[in-house]
């Protein structure tokens, strides 16, 4: 040891010590944090006040409310309740028609049916898909250093839209991505559909440029580990890529177990400038028993062929018999064939087989996904992160930290290991999983998640505020098969759901101001897409083809790319570098992370982007003419421009203040494009009550 | 500007609000605050009235920039123990990879990085003993940003809005140009808990240095008179639905759009590169390459300025998982990231102090941390937030002055060492606040940047 001056305590020439590695201990411990403790069945609690609560979860909540002194507010009104439940379940508006049906239906269970329509309609699919493609960093565009086109996303975002349209279990959802190639499959759209599910794994904004193919390997592999441990597990496992993770029980040994198993994976295919892994879409059995019909054709002819040829030959040749004379056999003429038909019949055949021979079977879409390696093997512990600083090698596997009861064998016997890990994610006595699913559902319907940090379930994230609420859903789900829609329907049909979001507890604002216990609804700010496909619908010029793909065939670069299509926001392509304008205005996820919950920024530059804009501009004067252009009668016509925009009928003062504001301008189509205009940005329309 | 829209609020509303007389209009118009920016006193004589925060992201290495260290050569290619991240592993030493000369009255040292800078060292206070929290990215930018890891904390610029009210009622007090778009994101220019409108106004695109500093739909396609009455009546509708006691996301909706009819209304007092003369813009680089992105950014910077903003943030920044200065391999590309900085760096200095602005804007320079004297893979250098240099110039700090320093490696600031929090608390000092007494209370307890921490570095001030 040598001493330098009085600062370093101690320099050595040598390295002489070893690496720190977390002691099995420390994960033993680490086990007794709250989110690694195995799911269990919470007793539900008694309340003071049983006329307020319809479920369980109500009990849940009320008993929190009761025991801080607070008492949870009245309902919200049947307007304000289906403008929410609207927005919430397929983020957009409801229509006048369905305002009116629902005011007067006066069956038992109005909310019921109205719910049940909202969730089979596509329009859920298309808005809770777009929720899950924010936790997969879904994009058009690669990222990284560049902005390269991916032209077969979509195919994923399909997919997705897909899946949540047919309510396909949400651990499910999670095995086709992490391992939808070597999952069975019982029709050829289930299998195209769960190989195009792996395009998860290789979605994500990588430099493909990168010269140092190995580093670009392992960093492809970290975002892979990265982002399936933030978006199903709420674990940062990305950290222990250098060293042992700083603040949760995650040594570097177990990076690097899960990093064998995504480098024993095909995701990229590499060049001088790599590219991700694709493949032609496999043949259908039509396609199968077509290819075979046509070589048993091309076949066919070649025998046809030959024996013309044949004929013709022997024709020509005076001796042979049984062309040029009588049948042996019978004895009588044969007719003579005439040389040039023989020929002309001849060329036919040859031309046909030479048109079938060349025939190029139709191009074949590719599948942006993943394939298994041909020799799968364990990897290193890669020193300080360094990709060619090797430790010691550490077999497959998953987290150690993670461990319940009935957990699947973390055993890999062949393969990359990814099927073993995908059903160990989706496993039912999987802790994480399905408390992160939950609270993420939980979080779109109430604004904020039961644990606050939805990515973050680790001892740097936030605690939850109902644990055992957050368990009693988690179970729920899992009881119902994984299904989104009915924990959402469960939820939504709760009181504390329904509650109205302004008023309530006179000291709820002081005991409780972030409203942590749910002592009234939280106020939503409408996002990005909620926002955009609402003034679209509301114009009339919302193009309601679904599906298909985000970037034009002659798509070249995302930097000017000017976007025209008139579809909901999923299926605008989502670039990395520039997002649309009215999407980075609003808060769009940012398609480079995982993004479980969005920020709601309030900024002049959106109210100058709702002022001026000329989407903006343009929309309401779509708008205008379809609301207000031929009314005679002002005051009819003001009271359904605000059915049909805000969901609700005008107050006194809005009412004289809008009548105003239009005969002061003569009724001109300025003004009443600006009376739209002012109704998309108005306080009633840019919070959801 | 022009008087016709410089009409306050009441003005407006009541002579809109004449001829529907049964409208409840006392009640719209008690229910209207004051311009929440309008200026608040400082809280003791300020000796900056605005600052201007230059971020390197990802973290220049401070031992090839403004802090060399012989005992680098020295030890080149040797391994020393560090104790780098609780780690026993020795690291390789690894030198210097420019050469260093010393510049100025005041003789501080810069490497050939920086040789425009390095002109100015007589205006800067060097901070060669700052020291942080968080190694990785995000935790650190939020730190250097908001004054905490993980918490969702309100960023200094929302701190200094809330604090002091914009110098202009016309323009947000907090701008940041270009800002990350990771690492937080859009939490390193957020208010958190404070009122909405103190959250910084973003020009250009967030992860894009190169993005035009400017700001989108500031010119209504209307009539003049068509945009005043639309404007009064969506303001009065809102007021109407707000109600009597808004929460303070409606209120800050509200304001935001208030202030966005004022920076309409004022959009020459804003950024325009184009009434610039031309000398301006090669002084700052403008034009050129490869300084025209940040070159435009620090020109834009001066404009808002002189145009009363309090906080300007310009960002040399970008999308990539590995921040800009982030060269973990590779350290030569400081080369080529410095080329882009320098000119315009020297050029803003150089046009404040000209202007007679340098004596009330301050000038920071920094990131959320600096590099090891050691190296990473081949050429690279890894995160170190035990020991960097940040440094400020102008608005009340000692000039040609350096303050604190590393160890004989650069590795460890030892004395004169500045905490992230204390930097945070010069600063609120310097603009006339006490960093104690700027609280804000929230879920029963008050609020600072500074959290319990925080000491004003009074060795530095002039």
């Amino acid at each position: 040891m040598i001493r330098l001056g009085h600062i370093l305590a101690k320099i050595a020439l040598v390295a002489t010590t070893t690496p720190m590695v977390m002691a099995d201990i420390e994960i033993e411990e680490g086990r007794q944090f709250w989110s690694f403790q195995p799911l269990a069945e919470h007793a539900i609690p008694v309340v003071k006040d049983e006329t307020w609560p319809r479920s369980n979860i109500d009990r849940f909540l009320l008993a929190r409310l009761e025991a801080s002194n607070l008492t949870p507010a009245p309902d919200a009104t049947r307007e304000t309740l289906l403008r929410r439940i609207t927005f919430a379940l397929t983020g957009l508006p409801p229509t006048i028609a369905e305002q009116d049906a629902f005011l007067a239906d006066k069956s038992a269970r109005p909310i019921e049916s109205a719910i049940d329509t909202l969730l089979n309609s596509d329009a859920f699919a298309e808005r809770w898909a777009r929720h899950w493609l924010d936790i997969v960093r879904y994009a058009d565009t690669s990222g990284g250093s560049g902005a390269h086109p991916m032209p077969d996303a979509w195919r994923f975002r399909d997919y997705v839209i897909d899946s949540f349209r047919q309510d396909k279990p949400l651990n499910q959802l999670i095995r086709e991505h992490i391992a939808g190639d070597l999952l069975p499959f019982s029709s050829y759209e289930q299998q195209i559909a769960q190989l195009t599910a792996t395009g998860f794994l290789v979605l994500g904004p990588h430099n493909y440029g990168d010269q140092d193919k190995e580093l670009l390997a392992l960093d492809i592999v970290d975002e892979q580990i990265d982002t399936l441990g933030k978006a199903f597990l709420g674990m940062t496992i990305g950290c222990a890529r250098c060293h042992d993770h700083e603040f949760d029980p995650i040594p570097a040994e177990d990076y690097y177990a899960l990093a064998g198993i995504f480098l024993s994976t095909k995701s990229v295919a590499d060049a001088g400038f790599s590219k991700w892994f694709t493949q032609p879409y496999p043949l259908s059995t039509e396609e199968e028993s077509e290819q075979a019909s046509e070589k048993a054709r091309v076949a066919s002819l070649e025998a046809e062929i030959a024996n013309l040829k044949m004929r013709i030959k022997m024709q020509s040749e005076p001796n042979s018999v049984s062309e040029a004379g009588a049948n042996p056999n019978t004895g009588n003429a044969v007719e003579k064939s005439d040389p040039k038909k023989l020929q002309a019949e001849l060329k036919m055949k040859e031309d046909l087989r030479k048109e079938l021979q060349e025939k190029k079977p139709p191009a074949r879409p590719s599948i942006m996904g993943v394939a298994e390696i041909e020799q799968p093997k364990d990897t290193q512990v890669r020193l300080r992160g360094l990709p060619r600083e090797m430790g010691k090698t550490v077999q497959r596997g998953f987290l150690q930290v993670v461990t319940s009861p009935g957990m699947p064998s973390t055993k890999i016997d062949r393969g990359s290991g990814r099927l073993e890990l995908a059903n160990w994610i989706a496993s039912d006595k999987n802790p994480l999983t399905a408390r992160v699913l939950a609270n993420r559902i939980w979080q779109h319907l109430f604004g904020h998640g039961i644990v606050r940090s939805p990515d973050n379930f680790g001892t740097t994230g936030n605690s939850p505020t109902h644990p055992e609420l957050l368990d009693h859903l988690a179970l729920l789900l899992i009881q119902n098969g994984w299904s989104t829609k009915k924990l959402v329907r469960e939820i939504v049909l709760s009181r504390a759901w329904q509650m109205a979001s302004a008023g309530g507890d006179p000291n709820g604002a002081k005991l409780d101001p972030e409203n942590e216990l749910l002592w009234r609804a939280n106020k939503r700010r409408i996002d990005a897409e909620s926002l955009r496909d609402s003034i679209l619908t509301l114009s009339g010029s919302l193009n309601t083809e679904r599906g298909g793909p985000s970037l034009p065939p002659d798509f070249k670069t995302e930097f000017d790319f000017e976007i025209t299509s008139l579809k909901r926001s999923i299926y605008i392509p989502a670039f990395r570098n520039r997002p649309e304008e009215i999407f980075s205005n609003f808060d769009f996820a940012n398609p480079n992370f995982v993004v479980g919950k969005r920020f709601e920024s309030t900024l002049p530059t959106q109210s100058l982007y709702l002022m001026n804009s000329p989407f903006i501009h343009q929309q309401s004067n779509l708008a205008e003419k379809q609301l207000l252009e031929k009314s005679a009668d002002a005051k009819g016509a003001v009271l359904r421009t605000y059915r049909h925009i805000l969901g609700r009928a005008p107050k006194d003062d809005e009412m004289s203040l809008t009548l105003h504001f239009l005969k002061s301008a003569d009724f001109s189509s300025e003004a009443r494009a600006g009376l739209v205009r002012s109704l998309f940005s108005c306080v009633d329309f840019q919070y959801i009550h | 500007m022009n008087p016709r829209f410089n009409l306050s609020r009441r003005h407006l509303l009541k002579s809109a609000a004449c001829g529907f007389g049964h409208l409840a209009l006392s009640s719209i118009l008690n229910a209207a605050p004051e311009n929440v920016l309008a200026p608040k006193p400082p809280q003791h004589p300020a000796r900056a009235k605005r600052v201007i925060f230059l971020f390197m992201q990802g973290g220049p290495s401070q031992v090839d920039t403004f802090d060399p260290k012989p005992e680098l050569s020295k030890w080149d290619g040797k391994k020393v123990d560090f104790n780098h991240r609780g780690s026993t592993q020795s690291q390789k030493v690894l030198k210097h990879m420019w050469e260093f000369q010393h510049h100025g009255q005041c003789g501080q040292p810069v490497s050939s990085l920086f040789p425009n800078i390095a002109k100015h060292v007589d205006d800067i206070c060097f901070l060669q003993g700052m020291h942080t929290e968080g190694v990785s990215h995000g935790p650190a930018t939020l730190f250097l940003h908001t004054g905490a890891t993980s918490l969702v904390r309100p960023s200094v610029g929302a701190w200094i809005s809330y604090g002091l009210g914009s110098g202009n009622e016309n323009v947000p007090a907090f701008v940041t140009i270009n800002p990350p778009a990771n690492q937080g994101g859009p939490r390193n220019y957020n208010n958190a808990f404070l009122p909405p409108i103190h959250q910084g106004t973003v020009l250009g695109q967030p992860g894009d240095r190169n993005a035009l500093p400017k700001l989108a739909n500031l010119k209504s396609p209307l009539s003049t008179e068509a945009s005043v009455n639309e404007y009064n009546f969506l303001n009065q509708l809102n007021r109407i639905q707000a109600g009597p006691r808004p929460d303070a996301a409606v209120e800050g909706t509200i304001n935001s759009l208030e202030l966005a009819w004022r920076m309409q209304n004022n959009a020459a007092e804003l950024v325009n590169l184009d009434r610039e003369s031309q000398d301006m813009r090669d002084l700052y680089g403008v034009d050129e390459k490869p300084t025209n992105s940040f070159g435009r950014q620090c020109l834009a910077a001066r404009q808002l300025a002189e145009s009363g903003v309090r906080y300007i943030q310009i960002n040399h920044c970008d999308n990539d998982a590995a921040p800009v200065w982030d060269q973990h391999s590779n350290m030569p590309k400081h080369q080529e990231l410095a080329l882009e900085v320098d000119k315009p760096i020297a050029g803003l200095l150089a046009d404040l102090k000209q202007r007679g602005l340098l004596d009330d804007t301050l000038v920071w320079w920094g990131a959320e941390f600096g590099r090891t004297p050691f190296s990473q893979g081949e050429d690279g250098r890894d995160h170190n937030p035990k020991g960097f240099t940040s440094w400020l110039a102008g608005g009340g700090v000692k000039s040609g002055f350096s303050y604190g320093g590393t160890d004989e490696f650069g590795f460890k600031a030892v004395d004169g060492q500045v905490h992230m929090h204390d930097l945070h608390a010069t600063i609120l000092h310097l603009l006339g606040m006490d960093h104690e007494r700027l609280t804000f209370r929230h879920s029963g307890r008050d609020f600072r940047l500074t959290d319990v921490h925080g000491r004003v570095v009074s060795e530095i001030l002039a």
